[in-house]
């Protein structure tokens, strides 16, 4: 039931405002999150005891399918919130009101953290093992020349400036949790963006004449259109996949994504390559989700670890 | 003499046309690229005029002008492909700007020398003046995109566009979009039908001046890449073309546009060299300055390597298919010893009225027509345009994979770098698909090579270009 108000939701509100969400028009944003929060989609995670929806992960990817195959910002805006604000609540000090993003990237650097610009709070996992929920209260930086997944804009954040957060001490099950829901996540995120560009395709190719037929006729436009509709249906996620194979799932889906945008584009020809139309988006948000968490190749490089270290024990 | 492959002057214009190319384009392209691309995203119908002036010095917009009425021209295409590859590596968007330049003029140069002394002497010697004059070529409609770059498919175009004669002249009437260059040109090579019954017989090129009264321009489009070469709407309301201006015969406009296109898509394979060459070399300029750690690393090593690989394979298919051009199409024709004589004539005889009158008479043009076929092998022909679809597919398949791996190997905590090759990026996916999406090209790839087709390439008079 959740699910279906959801895919409502976003063909019926998210879609028609997928550009000016991207374009970052006057308020658009802000209105947007705002109607997520009335539908409590950013308590998605969070037990019924803390006032959430209490998914479970299955469905929780499945809601940010619906929602990516709408705006992809949008969905990451709400994957990366929802996961941040799930582990800020395991810490009964935290509070954790207002939207939030999580920090997964290793190291003191936090130059480019998605979803950062805007948000109230961070849950940062800086690679030692430990956790910190610290509050942002406007000291991070914007980050404007984003390529794709605009409307969750990044930001930079200077972390020394910021007051000590909570810290949870090192707890390799969170850690791993947090990962694995993001892995999942993008790759839930990229299977709707695969939806999305076949959609806008199909519906193209079906209005679009040359040679003096629909070019859904054509050959070359029905292989195109068949690769993206087995890419958009290829990866099923349940939630319940382990760390690593979270990691391939996220490299699966989104080199799916991309393809079939890519395809998407092709197929609209001259007009597919004009900011008009939104399936260039597509191509673009796709490629982010190619690189975050981190990118593809490191994710199979990590994969490739992993499995030596499994078959080492 | 013919030119062959390793004649060393033709090698010698070639690296001279390379050194530069590239200086201009490391000089003052490459730092403001970034720049440029940011101001027209902010405002679309922004055009840097301040680049195309800084290109004045290095002849970029006299590049296809023959050297006779004083451009840099001497009947080499290989030079203007390599050109476009060293613009693009800091530039594909700047670079379009000269290259669609280009392809406005092209059609004069293949319909004979008619235009010759007038329209490309005025660019060569403005371009002298530091004032540049820009050309375009108007093919695209807004429903008819593929249909007008194949003689397969434009007798099922829906077309919206239409000529008709009137006296002394022609009256054309339509909209044209996706223009290069469109909302700045001062002349534009329009292709349209004179009978919409018969669109392939009668497709027919005029060279229309953009300051008559009819021309205007409309939409300028917002593109995801390339944006500092404008794509824009041209409106056309019955205005008038003087027949002077009519290029070649009525009914040579599809044979003229796949001389053109063949002498275009090389340049596009160019286009994606540069672009794949450009996200190379600033990748590699990163690692060394920024993480020199990542070098020592064999999947970052293979990438690299992978990516050299590539660039000149592209390289090799684009020079492959221009000096096929120069040796076995244009290079033969251009030695055509009644070609050869007017071109020594001293310029004062050639611009008399007399002799201009001639050359755009029905018997001029016929008499062109009839010049180019004993020289053009049509089977050469038809082969070197499959070789050039092919050095365009190529090019532009690279060039998206390139910038694909680039970006995932930078990552997104890459600093300034991210940024660079997120353009790159953005400016590779269009070439796949202008100048005939890929699909289309690997079409005539079929044609050309797997059936060992033959396109008629300026046709006698009373037929028209097309497949037998």
């Amino acid at each position: 039931m959740i699910i279906e108000a959801v895919r409502d939701f976003s063909q019926r509100e998210l879609a028609p405002k997928a550009l000016e969400l991207d374009r970052g028009e006057s308020g658009v944003r802000e209105s947007v999150w705002r109607q997520c929060v009335e539908l409590d989609l950013d308590r998605a995670l969070l037990p019924q005891e803390r006032d959430g929806i209490g998914l479970d992960e299955k469905a929780f990817l499945g809601l940010i399918t619906e929602v990516a195959a709408g705006e992809a910002g949008t969905a990451v805006l709400l994957l990366i919130h929802n996961v941040a604000v799930s582990i800020a609540c395991e810490d009964d000090r935290g509070d954790i009101e207002g939207r939030w993003t999580v920090d997964t990237a290793s190291g003191p650097s936090g130059d480019f953290v998605l979803a950062a610009a805007g948000a109230e709070g961070v849950v940062r996992f800086d690679g030692s093992g430990t956790v910190s929920i610290q509050r942002l209260g406007g000291s991070e930086r914007s980050i404007d020349d984003q390529l794709g997944l605009r409307s969750a804009q990044a930001a930079a954040i200077d972390y020394s400036a910021l007051e000590q957060g909570h810290i949870s001490e090192e707890n390799a099950g969170l850690t791993s949790r947090c990962h694995k829901m993001v892995w999942l996540g993008v790759a839930a995120v990229a299977n709707g963006i695969a939806r999305r560009a076949h959609r806008l395709a199909q519906d193209y190719a079906h209005e679009r004449y040359q040679g003096g037929t629909q070019i859904e006729e054509h050959d070359a436009v029905r292989l195109m259109l068949a690769q993206m509709s087995s890419l958009a249906n290829s990866i099923h996620l349940n939630g319940e996949e382990s760390l690593a194979k979270a990691m391939a799932l996220k490299v699966q889906a989104t080199e799916a994504a991309l393809a079939a945008a890519i395809d998407a584009v092709q197929v609209f020809g001259g007009m597919g390559y004009m900011m008009d139309t939104g399936v260039e988006k597509t191509m673009r948000d796709a490629k982010y989700c190619q690189l975050y968490p981190v990118p593809n190749i490191e994710a199979g490089l990590k994969l490739a670890e992993l499995e030596v270290a499994r078959r080492s024990k | 003499m013919q030119t062959e492959r390793r004649d060393p002057s033709y090698v010698k214009a070639l690296e001279k046309a390379r050194e530069s190319a590239r200086h201009f384009s490391y000089s003052h392209v490459r730092p403001r690229a970034l720049e440029i691309d940011g101001k027209v995203e902010a405002d679309h119908t922004y055009f840097d005029w301040q680049i195309v002036r800084a290109g004045l010095p290095y002849r970029l917009l006299s590049m296809a002008i023959p050297n006779q009425v004083g451009g840099t021209n001497d009947g080499n295409i290989a030079a203007m492909a390599i050109v476009m590859e060293e613009l693009c590596a800091s530039c594909a968007g700047v670079a379009t700007i000269f290259g669609a330049h280009a392809l406005g003029i092209s059609p004069l140069l293949i319909a004979g020398m008619g235009h010759w002394d007038s329209y490309l002497a005025e660019i060569a010697q403005a371009e002298r003046r530091g004032e540049p004059i820009l050309m375009a070529f108007a093919i695209t409609e807004p429903s008819a995109g593929t249909d007008v770059e194949s003689p397969d498919l434009i007798g099922r175009a829906s077309l919206n566009t239409a000529a008709r004669k009137v006296k002394g002249g022609y009256r054309l009437s339509g909209r044209k979009c996706f223009i290069s260059n469109g909302n700045l040109a001062r002349w534009i090579t329009v292709f349209m039908p004179l009978d919409v019954s018969r669109p392939q017989q009668s497709w027919t090129c005029f060279l229309v001046d953009t300051k008559d009264e009819g021309f205007s321009t409309g939409r300028v489009e917002h593109k995801l890449g390339q944006r500092a070469c404008p794509a824009a709407e041209i409106v056309l309301d019955d205005v008038f073309v003087p027949k002077d201006c009519l290029i070649g015969r009525e009914g040579d406009g599809m044979a003229i546009t796949m001389l053109a296109l063949a002498t275009s898509r090389p340049a596009v394979g160019a286009v994606g060299t540069g672009i794949a060459r450009g996200a190379y070399e600033r990748l590699l300029a990163w690692a060394q300055s920024s993480r020199p750690d990542l070098l020592e690393m064999q999947y970052f090593q293979l990438a690299l390597a992978r990516m050299e690989t590539d660039i000149h394979l592209a390289r090799q298919a684009y020079l492959d298919a221009v000096m096929e051009l120069d040796i076995k199409v244009f290079g033969p024709l251009m030695q055509h010893p009644l070609i050869k004589v007017s071109m020594a004539l001293p310029r004062r005889l050639r611009t008399l009225a007399r002799l201009q009158r001639a050359l755009n008479s029905r018997r001029g043009r016929e008499g062109a027509a009839r010049l180019m076929r004993s020289k053009l092998d049509e089977r050469t022909a038809t082969r070197t345009l499959a070789l050039s679809s092919m050095a365009k597919v190529v090019g532009a398949d690279v060039a998206v994979s390139v910038t694909n791996s680039a970006l995932e190997l930078a990552g997104l905590d890459a600093g300034p770098l991210r940024a660079e090759l997120e353009k790159l990026w953005r400016d590779a996916k269009l070439t796949q698909i202008y100048e005939g999406t890929n699909q289309l090209n690997l079409l005539e790839v079929y044609h050309g090579l797997t059936r060992q087709g033959c396109t008629e390439m300026l046709p006698a008079a009373g037929s028209s270009g097309g497949r037998p």
